[in-house]
């Protein structure tokens, strides 16, 4: 991949809280129309990543380069300026409760578009059609259910048709059915729209369903310890933590052998 | 000295550092994004009207009964003291003033602590936890301006009406008081518009600007500080509500040592 073409560049990324580095030594590069996973095991820093690639916390040291620009280096307007091209769907939709879907769905198109109420309505209709909830836009936060409010944060992370498009943990707390809707969004959007997608998760369906390419995180060495499809690190991965960790019939049969399933 | 000890040393330090910077970085934060509040949808309407009627009309009882009670417990004190001496007349010197210059501002401000600052930091911690702020920041919002501004707003415009209020009832409060002492109604009221000028009542309802301030940024500095967690929520509301005591009280001690020095 090359330099000029890469949506998101990582480079010698340093993160962490205070005195403690969460990871380090991270590199790499997601292209223009790409469904790109983060994985790893719980509390590896996944979700730390993914914070501090949007832009929410600073990193310890390194850049991050969105088409070119870094948001590290970034002044706070020119920040903003780039999160406004980014959609960040959250675990639970980070809906704001005291305003109906459709009103969290228009608060970026109010906030930055000088487009008339109708328009906005308009638009509004448009994204919630496309994550399947038309019809639920006079409805509050909290009358929706789990996957309903995760699509309507989609929708409303749609709302400025973003370049870079982030899902934390997309299918966390939704029954295999709705998590296999999800995982259909996500590539239809890849596909009509040509987004680029940065998915955080550790659901295995979902990654083999929708991942063009994988990084795996481990906690213990604080790093990237496989890059690549997740069919190449499943069959082809030198290291053996790794191969298990991609290894869906395997995990079945470990279960199967212990009596859990 | 063994490490141990150096970094407690070291801990403790950085505790004192941040709990002096983090608010002032906080207060800059907010300052900074002033102007926003001047641009095309910069101040929102209905939240500012929310928070009016949260902080303002739904606590216009609570104000009117506290300092109704207030006025007439003054009274009764001052009565009991005055009455020894033959000069119950200055039950209505005693109440008018600490009434407007003192309890009407303070008796508000320590319900809009409890309304209010508890309120902001339980709405703004509630919101860390849902990842609304997070959001709000990927979104290019910056939460100072679209969560602190309405309510700074609500407040600036609901505490000084609230001390109208307070003022009156408590005056009227004392009223009652006064003729249990044998000071009739007329005498009570001729006495106390003689007494106190707008002077009096605007110095004390000037206070009020200054404790609104105090009171929003603390819940909402509370709010943003606490942790992501149920707990984290509830301690941000009980740390909003201690931490709004202690700046009303010492602006008020500030403040009134002030007016002293201009004769009020």
């Amino acid at each position: 991949m090359s330099e000029e073409h890469a949506k998101l560049e990582v480079k010698d990324l340093v993160i962490g809280y205070g005195d403690r580095v969460v990871l380090q030594n991270l590199n790499f590069q997601v292209a223009a129309g790409e469904i790109f996973c983060i994985m790893g095991g719980s509390g590896c820093g996944k979700s730390t990543l993914l914070k501090h690639i949007i832009g929410l916390y600073p990193p310890k040291s390194g850049d991050i380069l969105f088409s070119g620009r870094s948001i590290v280096h970034a002044s706070t307007e020119e920040r903003q300026a780039i999160m406004r091209r980014f959609g960040v769907t959250y675990q639970g939709g980070a809906l704001f409760g005291s305003m109906t879907v459709a009103e969290n769905v228009a608060l970026p198109l109010t906030e930055y578009t000088d487009k008339s109420k109708e328009e906005i309505a308009e638009i509004v209709r448009e994204k919630l059609k496309l994550v399947d909830l038309d019809g639920f836009g006079q409805y509050m936060p909290s009358e929706l259910s789990g996957g309903m409010c995760k699509r309507a944060g989609l929708a409303r992370a749609l709302a400025l048709n973003p370049d870079l498009l982030f899902f934390d943990e997309p299918s966390a707390g939704l029954d295999p059915i709705t998590s296999a809707g999800l995982d259909r969004l996500i590539l239809s959007l890849r596909d009509q729209f040509n987004a680029t997608v940065i998915v955080v998760t550790h659901e295995l369906d979902s990654v083999f369903a929708i991942a063009d390419r994988v990084i795996m995180l481990d906690k213990n060495t604080k790093t990237i310890v496989a890059d690549g499809s997740p069919e190449e690190l499943l069959n082809n991965s030198e290291n053996e933590w790794v191969r298990s960790f991609l290894d869906r019939d395997g995990l079945k049969r470990r279960k199967k052998k212990d009596g859990l399933i | 000295m063994n490490g141990n000890t150096d970094s407690r040393i070291h801990d403790f330090f950085n505790g004192v550092g941040s709990s002096v910077l983090d608010p002032v970085l906080f207060i800059g934060t907010v300052s900074r994004q002033f102007p926003s509040l001047f641009r095309k949808r910069g101040l929102r309407k209905r939240e500012l009207f929310y928070y009016l009627d949260l902080c303002g009309a739904k606590s216009i009882p609570v104000v009117t009964l506290i300092c109704f009670l207030m006025g007439a417990v003054l009274g009764i004190q001052a009565a009991l003291q005055m009455r020894k001496v033959g000069t119950e007349i200055f039950v209505v010197d005693l109440v008018g003033f600490s009434v407007l210059k003192e309890f009407g501002p303070l008796m508000v401000a320590m319900i809009s602590t409890g309304r209010a600052a508890s309120a902001f930091a339980a709405e703004i911690g509630t919101m860390k936890v849902n990842e609304e702020i997070s959001a709000l920041e990927t979104m290019g919002i910056s939460p100072a301006a679209y969560l602190v501004y309405p309510k700074l707003l609500a407040m600036l415009i609901a505490m000084p009406l609230l001390t109208v209020f307070g003022d009156v009832t408590g005056i009227v409060g004392g009223m009652l008081v006064g003729l249990s002492v044998n000071i009739p109604l007329q005498a009570y009221w001729t006495r106390t518009v003689t007494i106190l000028d707008p002077i009096t009542f605007l110095l004390g309802a000037g206070k009020t600007v200054v404790f609104a301030v105090l009171i929003t940024l603390a819940g909402c500095y509370c709010g943003f500080k606490a942790s992501s967690d149920a707990q984290g929520v509830g301690r941000g509301a009980t740390s909003a509500v201690v931490l709004s005591i202690f700046l009303v009280v010492v602006a008020d001690a500030v403040i009134t040592l002030l007016y002293s020095f201009i004769g009020y």
